[in-house]
C-alpha cells in the first residue's frame, strides 16, 4: 500500500493526481480508527461502509477523468450537533439518543459536493456546552498526549482525533471557545471562523448569534482549504454573509512584510501558566523576525467577556432547547403520556444532563421578568462595549497575537466548579461575543507531572479577517515546526 | 445599577417550573450554590458603565438580511413523522391537553 499523506490538500492533490486512491486513504483512517479509538473515546459514531462508497465514487469519477473536487477523497470527521441526513446527531445527549438526522447540514452538503468522505461523527460536550467533553452523556474523549487528561471542549472529538491521526479534518463548531480550546488542548490548528462566514443551517443551535462551525486541521494551510470550501451565502441560513469568499492558499502565502501585530497586556495575565505566557513571547520574537510590527495593545473588556458570555449564553440556549420537550422528536419520556405539562418536565429531566440544565436554569433566570433588564438587557449594552472595543483596535493592529487558553490541560475533574471551568474560555470568548474570528496553533510543549501536554497561541482577527489570520498562522507554521509535534501515543503506532 | 440580590431557593423553584425541569432535592440546592456564584461573577456587569450604550443582540450585522417570502418545499411528511416519537397516522400524538391536562 503506498503512503498515505498526512494533511488534506496533499491528500486531494494525491488523488486526484492518481497517485493514491480515496478508497485506500479511508482505509487507512479506517484502520487507525479501529487501532485506538477505543482507548481514546473521539467517534460516536463510526459510519465504515457508507466512507467506503463515498470513496469508491470518488475513485470512480477520477477513473471517468472527472474532478471530484478540491477535497478529493480527504477523510473528515463531523462534531455530533452537524446533520448529516440519515444519520445520528445525539449532541452528546439523552434527549436525543435516538434522533436521526431528517436532512444534511449545509457544510455536510459543501464538503461532500467536494469530494470529501464523511468517515463519522465525534464527541462532545452535551448540546457544545462545555470545556472538557467531561459532559458527554455516552462516554468522555480523552486527550492524546496523555489519556488522563482532557481534550478540552466543546468539540473535543474532533480535536482529539485530529491530533491522534485518526481523520486528516474534522469539523466543529465554536460558541465560546468550543474550537479554539480544544484545539489548544489536542496541539492542533482550530479556526473559528467570523460570524456569519459559514452557515450554520443544520447545526443544532445553542447560542445563534454566538455559534459558528469551523474545521481542525493539522495546519493553518489545511484550515484555509477547509474554509474555502465550507464558507458562503445560504439561503437558508439569514446571517450567512454574501461576502467575497476566503482566499485560501493564494491569500495566505502572501508575505507578512509589515503586519501590525498587536499583544493586548491584559492577555499576559501573571494568573496564565508561565509556559503560555512564554509562547506568546515566543511568537512575538517569531514575527518580528518575519518583518511583522509588534506592540502591545490593550482590550480593557478582557475580564467583562465570561460574564458577558455567562447572560447570553444561557438566555439563549434556554430560549432554543424549549425545543427539547418530548413532543416532535427526541426522547419522550416513556409513561408521562397523561398530561402534557408532565410530558415536557419529564422528557426534558430525563434526557437533559446537569451542565446543560444549569445553563437552562441560568438563561431562563436572566429573562424572567424583573431581572431580565438587569442581566440581559445590560449584557447586551456590555457587548457592544466588547465589539467597539475590537473594532477600534483593529483599525491599529491587523491581528491580535495572545494566548487560546490560561492553562495547559487539565485533568479529568479538575474543575468541578462550573464557573471556574467557564474562566477557560476567558481569552477565547470575545470573539464570539464580537462576532470576529480567531485560530489556534500549537507553540510548543509543556511538562505538566511528568507529561508533555500542547501550548497555544490565537491569533485574532476582525470581521471577514480570516485570511489574515490564516497568513499569520501559516507563516509562524513555515519558520517553526510546533504544527509538527505528534501526541506519543500515536507516534508509538 | 446596584449588585443584584442572590437568588433563594424558592426562586430556583419557579426558575425550574419555568424551564419545565423536574428536579430533585439535592439538585436544586446544587444549583441555587452554582447559580450564585455564577451570578457574583455576572456581577462585574453591574460595575461597567453603559449610559448610552445601545443593546447589542446580534454580531451579525454585516451579514443579516430578511429572505424572501416565498414558499419552499418542506421536508416529507414522512421524513417528519418518522423522528417523532408517537405518531398517530399522519399525525404526532401528544397527551391530552384540554381535560385533566396541566394547563398547557
Amino acid at each position: 500500500m503506498s503512503t498515505i499523506p498526512e494533511t488534506a490538500r496533499e491528500i486531494a492533490a494525491a488523488v486526484r493526481s492518481g497517485g493514491v486512491s480515496a478508497v485506500d486513504v479511508a482505509e487507512h483512517y479506517l484502520g487507525r480508527i479501529a487501532a485506538l479509538d477505543a482507548h481514546l473515546g473521539c467517534f460516536q459514531d463510526v459510519r465504515a461502509e457508507t466512507a467506503r462508497s463515498m470513496a469508491a465514487r470518488i475513485d470512480a469519477l477520477i477513473a471517468r477523468g472527472e474532478d471530484p473536487g478540491p477535497l478529493a477523497g480527504v477523510p473528515v470527521a463531523l462534531k455530533d450537533n452537524i446533520m448529516v441526513a440519515g444519520a445520528p446527531a445525539t449532541c452528546g445527549s439523552r434527549i436525543l439518543e435516538n434522533f436521526i438526522s431528517p436532512y444534511d447540514a449545509t457544510v455536510t452538503r459543501r464538503l461532500t459536493a467536494a469530494g470529501a468522505v464523511l468517515l463519522g461523527r465525534t464527541r462532545c460536550d452535551e448540546f457544545a456546552m462545555g470545556s472538557s467533553t467531561e459532559h458527554c452523556a455516552f462516554g468522555v474523549v480523552r486527550n492524546p498526549w496523555d489519556p488522563e487528561y482532557v481534550p478540552g471542549g466543546s468539540s473535543g472529538g474532533s480535536a482529539a482525533a485530529v491530533a491522534a491521526g485518526l481523520v486528516p479534518c474534522a469539523l466543529g463548531s465554536d460558541t465560546g471557545g468550543s474550537i479554539r480550546q480544544p484545539a489548544a488542548f489536542c496541539g492542533v490548528t482550530g479556526l473559528k471562523p467570523t460570524g456569519g462566514r459559514v452557515s450554520r443551517w443544520g447545526l443544532v443551535s445553542f447560542a445563534p448569534s454566538m455559534d459558528q462551525i469551523g474545521p481542525f486541521t493539522r495546519d493553518a494551510a489545511d484550515a484555509a482549504l477547509l474554509l474555502q470550501v465550507l464558507a458562503g451565502e445560504d439561503p437558508h441560513d439569514d446571517t450567512s454573509a454574501a461576502s467575497e469568499a476566503p482566499g485560501g492558499m493564494d491569500a495566505i502565502e502572501r508575505p507578512l512584510d509589515g503586519l501590525r501585530i498587536g499583544i493586548p497586556q491584559e492577555h499576559l495575565s501573571d494568573n496564565n501558566d508561565a509556559a503560555i505566557n512564554a509562547a506568546v513571547q515566543n511568537a512575538a520574537d517569531v514575527y518580528r523576525s518575519l518583518g511583522c510590527d509588534v506592540s502591545t495593545v490593550h482590550l480593557e473588556t478582557t475580564d467583562l467577556g465570561v460574564a458577558c458570555y455567562c447572560v447570553l449564553g444561557p438566555a439563549e440556549a434556554s430560549s432554543n432547547l424549549a425545543r427539547f420537550d418530548g413532543i416532535r422528536y427526541g426522547r419522550r419520556a416513556a409513561g408521562a403520556d397523561a398530561d402534557l405539562e408532565q410530558t415536557y418536565s419529564a422528557s426534558r429531566s430525563e434526557g437533559l444532563g446537569m451542565e446543560v440544565r444549569r445553563r437552562i436554569m441560568l438563561g431562563t433566570y436572566v429573562l424572567s421578568a424583573g431581572y431580565y433588564d438587569a442581566y440581559y438587557t445590560r449584557a447586551l449594552k456590555v457587548r457592544r462595549l466588547i465589539h467597539d472595543e475590537y473594532a477600534r483596535l483593529f483599525t491599529q493592529v491587523d491581528v491580535i497575537l495572545g494566548p487560546t487558553v490560561p492553562s495547559p490541560p487539565f485533568r479529568f475533574g479538575a474543575h468541578s466548579d462550573p464557573l471556574s471551568m467557564y474562566l477557560c474560555d476567558k481569552y477565547t470568548v470575545t470573539a464570539n461575543i464580537a462576532g470576529t474570528c480567531g485560530v489556534a496553533i500549537p507553540a510548543g510543549t509543556t511538562n505538566v507531572d511528568g507529561s508533555s501536554l500542547p501550548v497555544s497561541i490565537q491569533l485574532q482577527g476582525p470581521v471577514l479577517g480570516e485570511d489574515t489570520v490564516l497568513r499569520a498562522a501559516h507563516h509562524f507554521q513555515i519558520a517553526t515546526a510546533h504544527h509538527t509535534a505528534q501526541p506519543p501515543l500515536t507516534a508509538a503506532t | 445599577m446596584n449588585t443584584n440580590q442572590p437568588l433563594d431557593q424558592q426562586q430556583v423553584r419557579h426558575v425550574a417550573a419555568l424551564a419545565r425541569l423536574r428536579l430533585t432535592d439535592e439538585a436544586l440546592i446544587g444549583l441555587e450554590r452554582d447559580l450564585q456564584a455564577i451570578l457574583r461573577h455576572v456581577d462585574l456587569l453591574a460595575e461597567v458603565d453603559v449610559t448610552g450604550v445601545e443593546p447589542m443582540t446580534s454580531p451579525h450585522g454585516h451579514c443579516s438580511r430578511l429572505h424572501t417570502d416565498e414558499p419552499t418545499d418542506p421536508l416529507p411528511a414522512s421524513e417528519v413523522l418518522g423522528i417523532a416519537p408517537s405518531t398517530e397516522g399522519d399525525f404526532i400524538s401528544v397527551p391530552r391537553v384540554l381535560d385533566g391536562g396541566g394547563g398547557g
